[in-house]
């Protein structure tokens, strides 16, 4: 299989609406389980990763309980009662109780870290999430999870058996369902949503795909005659409703990948100017801005241009008057994606160079140094 | 992947060689082994260290770190779209261009976050 023909097969995967294949998920849980000598997990399956939360969080909070009645027991002079069973039982209910700790069985030291780095990473976001954003963050972010199958490149990195046999059992995972969460007696199991809606996003350069070294040598190119691969990245991207919907009817509003508020694009006339401006979050503010449009920021807040620096990466020192705020300066730059993006800066700056400089808490000197700005 | 020798930035993270560690600032090893995190994102889209040996410090001020290294560092943006391309701080700088490994002085880079004015005086640039 070619490197396109891989990414292409994994990009349907990806975009696929399809409800799961619970039995051949489930045998596979069952062969990691039985990889990493646990025996056979319930399998609880959710239609979200909200309703994945939902259910974790009963499950921690039951376990919770069930561990204080045993700590009571205990304190009651029960110990002594206590076989082994019960003694295993607490062990497991105080690690679950722990649920941004040491809660999944696959994160024992011998298994591929960095397979499992970003998995066990989204995995603990959604353990303690509480906002939309993030949730939809780390659904978006699946594509990333994505990548590491490619089976030439794992089994080059892990040549044992039970590596390679655990590798096939993930890849079968990752085709069937969305999120999953392995605990030491259950596995949640996520299904695909019911409507995704995706855009790509500008052509970017990538690093050599892994297992393919032709003309690299370390992440190095050492042969120019190698074309370095580019990519088309998928993007969560609805400008009209929600960009993802699962079967629970929890569902996810993004622009071009960023996750934005509902609010912004069921009541898009409402979106105010300030908000381009001022959202604490620039990835947001930036949508913001392209909702709006600047052409109608400006002049709906008396904004002026106080300096124009020739390079953009320098950016445009603005004034505006925002709301009870009058005067506030703003420096409107470009960054190394070639996206724009407006900082709030001190009144005090005078320049966008100064403005720049303030931003990274640098001489001026530092900005125009630069070797490079990606 | 661009190289740099003296300074560099990546999205909201800038990267300027110093001398050495500050010795009159606290410094605290913060984890990692080969990987390190120089900047967290809220939607789990880091700046992330990869060398062999690379450690990195952290000080009183949330917006710089120091990165300590024998070899070149390369930074990736952990992305899958508009990413921030690779940047290689190479170990030597421009007075050397001292091979990886024969350097007998490690590589110190000062890592500094990005801010913002904010009404209570200025915060770090969140994304």
């Amino acid at each position: 299989m070619t490197r396109e023909e891989w990414v292409a097969a994994w990009r349907a995967v990806w975009s696929s609406c399809l409800p799961a294949d619970r039995a051949q998920t489930e045998a596979a849980i069952k062969d990691l389980y039985r990889i990493h000598r646990f025996a056979e997990p319930a399998m609880v399956w959710v239609r979200s990763p909200a309703e994945a939360i939902t259910v974790s969080q009963t499950i921690r909070r039951q376990l919770a309980i069930a561990a204080e009645d045993l700590r009571s027991n205990m304190n009651m002079g029960a110990t002594s009662l206590m076989g082994r069973e019960q003694s295993e039982v607490l062990s497991t209910v105080t690690t679950l109780c722990n649920f941004d700790g040491h809660l999944a069985v696959f994160d024992a030291p011998n298994f591929p870290k960095d397979v499992l780095g970003l998995n066990f990473h989204y995995r603990r976001r959604l353990a303690g999430i509480s906002e939309y954003g993030e949730i939809a963050a780390a659904l978006y972010c699946r594509d990333e999870l994505k990548m590491p199958y490619q089976p030439g490149y794992l089994r080059s990195h892990y040549r044992d058996l039970n590596a390679s046999k655990m590798l096939d059992a993930r890849a079968i995972i990752a085709r069937q369902i969305w999120y999953w969460w392995p605990f030491r007696h259950a596995c949640i199991l996520c299904e695909r949503p019911e409507y995704l809606e995706i855009d790509e996003g500008p052509i970017q350069p990538v690093e050599p795909f892994p297992g393919d070294d032709r003309g690299w040598n370390g992440g190095r190119l050492v042969d120019p005659l190698i074309p370095r691969p580019t990519r088309r990245p998928l993007r969560l991207h609805s400008f009209t409703g929600p960009a993802v919907r699962f079967r629970d009817g929890f569902a996810a509003y993004a622009v071009r990948g960023v996750v934005v508020p509902p609010a912004w694009l069921e009541e898009r006339d409402k979106l105010a100017p300030e908000v381009a401006l001022t959202w604490s979050n620039i990835e947001q503010r930036r949508i913001a801005a392209e909702l709006i449009g600047w052409d109608k920021i400006l002049p709906r807040l008396n904004a002026v241009v106080i300096d124009k620096n020739p390079n953009p990466q320098i950016g445009t020192l603005l004034q505006a008057d925002l709301p009870n705020s009058p005067g506030e300066r703003f420096l409107q730059v470009q960054c190394g994606t070639g996206r724009t993006f407006v900082l709030p800066v001190p009144r005090a700056m005078l320049t966008a160079l100064a403005a720049n400089a303030w931003t990274y808490n640098v001489p001026e000197e530092y900005i125009l140094k630069l070797e490079a700005r990606t | 992947m661009k190289t740099i020798d003296e300074i560099g930035a990546q999205g909201d993270v800038m990267f300027v060689r110093v001398d050495d560690l500050p010795d009159n600032v606290p410094l605290r090893l913060l984890p990692g082994a080969g990987r390190v995190v120089v900047a967290h994102s809220e939607t789990g889209h880091h700046h992330v260290a990869v060398a062999e040996d690379v450690q990195l410090y952290g000080t009183d001020d949330p917006m710089v770190t120091y990165l300590v290294t024998d070899n070149d560092v390369d930074v990736v943006h952990e992305r899958p779209f508009d990413t921030h391309e690779p940047l290689r701080l190479v170990v030597g700088g421009k007075k050397g261009r001292t091979p990886a490994k024969k350097s007998k002085k490690k590589s110190v880079w000062q890592v500094r976050r990005q801010r913002e004015s904010s009404p209570e005086g200025s915060r770090r640039v969140a994304d």
